[in-house]
């Protein structure tokens, strides 16, 4: 779950995502909730039905990986989403997360967190070996925390995903209980990737370099092999017995092995799946959806992310047009969202209405109901404003020209949104300005608050991202829109440390109509995952983020 | 050149006509290049809709009879904005060869008509400007004075800058001592009058080649930059940046890549047809 958001430099095209987590050193006071709410596989949707031809244990899977690891394997020192994709397999969470909110266990049995979540106590499961031979203890669970802050570490995304981490204490050798400076809501979450557990004696011996080139955790497969910038091979753990009560069978895996094919271009990788290469595929290209769609050996995976998705944050604080309510009004009705998911996305992603994405903890539906696709109504909204349209058609108030400045990073997915974006709004007689720029250039503009409009995207699994774009304590962060609302602070401060789920959903209905009522935040698209697999391939999870595919219990069909 | 006497007689732009219309090469070019030129200006007469009108329900379509080109991904006509783009490649190619010639030229006359430490100053600032690879001197440039038009037409012409001024300087260099620019200095012209009336119309004949093939060069290096994103401001169009847009689509709609491309490709063909055939009648020992 790396932190997603357009900071992001090293998978701009890719859809898979994750999230970053800095608010709370913004003074955040967090909280939780989700403790305990685990659920049984059998409850879950999103199996394969027992398709015709019996699965068979044993086989490879070839796994096209959309993008490259950085270098490491250690899950405490990565950045990247597609590492995590592979060392999943070998070091297992705390706990999983297979729906948003929804917690099973993992290496730990069962867990309590404390009202004001700042204690998180595991009580862990027994009898489990690390693939070195050595005993799963509560020692492994502190050793990895502790390696996270260890500065000698040089932790990536798992430093992030520890947030306000203090210290973790050993109650007994089965039972640990980690303490957060502050309460911090999403560390359930968080277990659930970069802060996989390893054995201590592994990094002990062989020292960090070598354990990044080799693994060892207690998963269901071992490592076995890393050809940089070509494949991983990963081996069945003959040993493995302590399968989470999630998954649908105990014992070893079924597979043999799993390769993770390197293929960073989408349109060869999905290629590979045709030719039967690969059996399964990380982000589709989009282009060929339709024909994958078609192909009866192929199956394509949807699934929502959680998080925030496209949207645009409207800069109340500038000097210019923006800060008139009703420009930015007009503009939730002249954007015409359907139009940019096709052209964009070849309408493989969701119109979007909320700043929280459908599948997110806390998601409004009554938000579809506020604005829609409707150039006339803005139109209307403008002449009443006083914006009449002048010789060239954009319109003028006062002698100020309503022009907009949208500075974007110059790549061709942010250049073909901002271009829709700019198309729609033009037919409303308002001028966006859009400006290409190189990434340094475009973060100075943004300190200096020289800018009307700004993309933003942060998958998240929480709907506390709320909190990272809208709290007037991340103005000069996340916040783009500048927006300070004592109510709106008060209400996202609230909502995080509500323990009750009904009233937290609530909280955040009410935030997301409030922000959307003062058009400070446009929604675009929601984004979607799109993976695809062989017909064959039977037992894959997709796990709550949309990134992780969990193939413990993956057999293939002859 | 087989006599090096005065040339700034009898208007100079005749003679090049006539000698041009000597040459089938320069012929073809340059009447292959004035029908994009023409193209290009008329666009706003002669484009059947408007370039930047966007039809995003129905995106991409191929090309036919209401669209010749097709449609790009924001369903715009590219016929429309290939003509339209044609307005501004076209313009960047040529002023940015005028600012790299006029101010190559400058260099280039000062530094061989003095000589010494003035061309030494010269010379390495040129050497400077040539251990850069052009484009990623233009790149320097854009990048110091940020992305627009303008500066993208600046980035180019400084990236082009070192020929001029070389070919220039060696031109002078074997100039300068002959009898007519003594017989100027003896009669009293001063150094402004020999380098502007004597020298100057002496050396045009390279220059006239070398910049009609320069902006062949321009237009690529303009289109290669808003390719990558910068100087053009979307959604304006030009053959780089359409070229770009299209890039992804190869497999799927290659009309909207393949004609921006097609274009580029005939107006480099046409000015390098045309820059050859000048060559060949002008100055045929000239190495370009």
């Amino acid at each position: 779950m790396a932190g997603r958001s357009e900071r992001d430099e090293h998978r701009d095209e890719s859809a898979s995502f994750g999230r970053v987590l800095r608010s709370w050193r913004l003074g955040r006071r967090d909280f939780l909730v989700l403790a305990g709410s685990w659920i049984g596989g059998a409850t879950l949707a999103g199996m394969e039905p027992a398709a015709e031809g019996a699965p068979a244990p044993g086989g490879t899977l070839v796994y096209g990986l959309g993008f490259d690891l950085d270098d490491t394997m250690d899950p405490q020192v990565t950045n990247f989403d597609s590492t995590i994709r592979v060392t999943l397999n070998i070091c297992e969470p705390l706990v999983w997360e297979p729906v948003p909110g929804r917690f099973v266990p993992g290496l730990a049995e069962s867990w309590e967190v404390s009202p004001d979540a700042k204690t998180y106590t595991f009580k862990l499961r027994r009898g489990v070996k690390f693939h070195d031979g050595t005993p799963f203890t509560a020692e492994a669970v502190k050793f990895t925390m502790d390696r996270v802050v260890d500065p000698a570490t040089k932790a990536g995304q798992s430093h992030d995903q520890l947030g306000p981490y203090d210290r973790t204490e050993i109650v007994d050798d089965h039972t640990v209980r980690i303490i957060m400076k502050d309460g911090y809501a999403p560390l359930l979450t968080n277990l659930n990737g970069y802060l996989g557990i390893v054995s201590p004696t592994a990094v002990k011996t062989m020292g960090a370099a070598a354990f990044a080139r080799h693994p060892v955790g207690t998963g269901p497969f071992m490592f076995k092999e890393w050809v940089p910038k070509d494949h991983i091979t990963l081996v069945r753990n003959p040993e493995y017995a302590w399968a989470s009560p999630f998954f649908k069978h105990r014992g070893p895996a079924y597979l043999d092995q799993i390769v993770f094919k390197i293929i960073p271009e989408a349109s060869v990788r999905t290629g590979t799946l045709r030719s039967g290469e690969t059996q399964y595929v990380d982000d589709i290209d989009p282009l060929q959806y339709e024909a994958l769609k078609r192909d009866s050996r192929i199956v394509v995976i949807e699934k929502g992310q959680p998080g925030s998705g496209f949207v645009l944050l409207l800069n109340t604080t500038s000097k210019g047009p923006i800060s008139d309510h009703a420009v930015r009004l007009a503009l939730e009705y002249a954007v015409d969202r359907e139009g940019l998911n096709r052209t964009v996305f070849h309408g493989l992603n969701k119109v979007a209405w909320s700043p929280l994405m459908r599948s997110t903890f806390g998601y409004d539906p009554a938000t579809e109901k506020i604005y829609s696709f409707n150039p006339d109504k803005a139109k209307q909204i403008l002449d009443e404003a006083g914006w009449k349209p002048g010789p060239d058609g954009i319109r003028v108030k006062g002698g100020q020209r309503l022009t907009l400045d949208f500075p974007i990073i110059g790549r061709p997915r942010d250049k073909a949104m901002a271009e829709s974006v700019q198309a729609s709004a033009r037919d409303v007689g308002i001028d966006i300005k859009v400006t290409p720029l190189e990434r340094a250039a475009f973060y100075d503009l943004v300190k200096q608050d020289r800018y009307d409009i700004n993309f933003m995207w942060f998958s998240y699994g929480d709907p506390d991202v709320l909190r990272t774009l809208f709290h007037s304590a991340n103005v000069n962060a996340f916040n783009r829109a500048r927006y300070q609302v004592p109510e709106v602070d008060r209400m996202l401060a609230q909502a995080a440390a509500t323990t009750n789920r009904t009233q937290r959903a609530q909280l955040y209905a009410r935030i997301q109509q409030r922000v959307l009522r003062d058009a400070v935040v446009v929604p675009l698209v929601d984004t979607i995952t799109h993976n695809a697999k062989r017909a064959e391939v039977q037992g894959e999870y997709l796990d709550a983020l949309a990134s992780y595919v969990w193939l413990y219990d993956v057999q293939i069909r002859k | 050149m087989a006599t090096a006497g005065p040339r700034r007689a009898a208007s100079p732009a005749h003679a090049l006509l006539r000698r041009a219309a000597r040459s089938t090469s320069a012929l073809a070019g340059g009447a292959l290049f004035a029908v994009i030129a023409l193209a290009a200006i008329m666009a706003p007469l002669i484009s059947p809709y408007d370039p930047i009108k966007t039809n995003q329900r129905a995106p991409l379509d191929a090309p036919g009879w209401s669209h010749v080109m097709g449609t790009d991904n924001l369903g715009r006509d590219v016929f429309s904005r290939v003509l339209w783009g044609g307005r501004l490649s076209l313009v960047v190619g040529v002023v940015s060869v005028g600012i790299a010639a006029s101010s190559g030229v400058a260099l280039g006359l000062v530094a061989g008509y003095y000589g010494r430490r003035v061309d030494t100053l010269i010379m390495r600032f040129v050497d400077i400007l040539l251990a850069f690879p052009s484009i990623l001197l233009a790149l320097a440039v854009i990048a110091t004075l940020g992305s627009s038009l303008t500066n993208l037409m600046v980035a180019v012409g400084i990236a082009a800058i070192p020929n001029y001024v070389r070919i220039t300087r060696g031109a002078v260099l074997s100039l300068k001592e002959q009898e007519f620019v003594l017989a100027a200095r003896a009669l009293g012209c001063g150094d402004p009058a020999i380098i502007l009336r004597h020298i100057l119309p002496n050396v045009t004949a390279p220059l006239i080649v070398l910049s009609t093939l320069g902006v062949a060069g321009a237009v690529i290096t303009g289109a290669t930059l808003s390719f990558l994103g910068l100087g053009i401001r979307p959604p304006t169009p030009e053959w780089g940046n359409m070229l770009a847009d299209g890039r992804e689509l190869l497999e799927t709609a290659w009309w909207v890549a393949f004609f921006p491309g097609l274009a580029i490709m005939l107006a480099v063909f046409s000015i390098n047809l045309l820059g050859d055939g000048l060559r060949d009648v002008l100055d045929p020992d000239v190495r370009l």
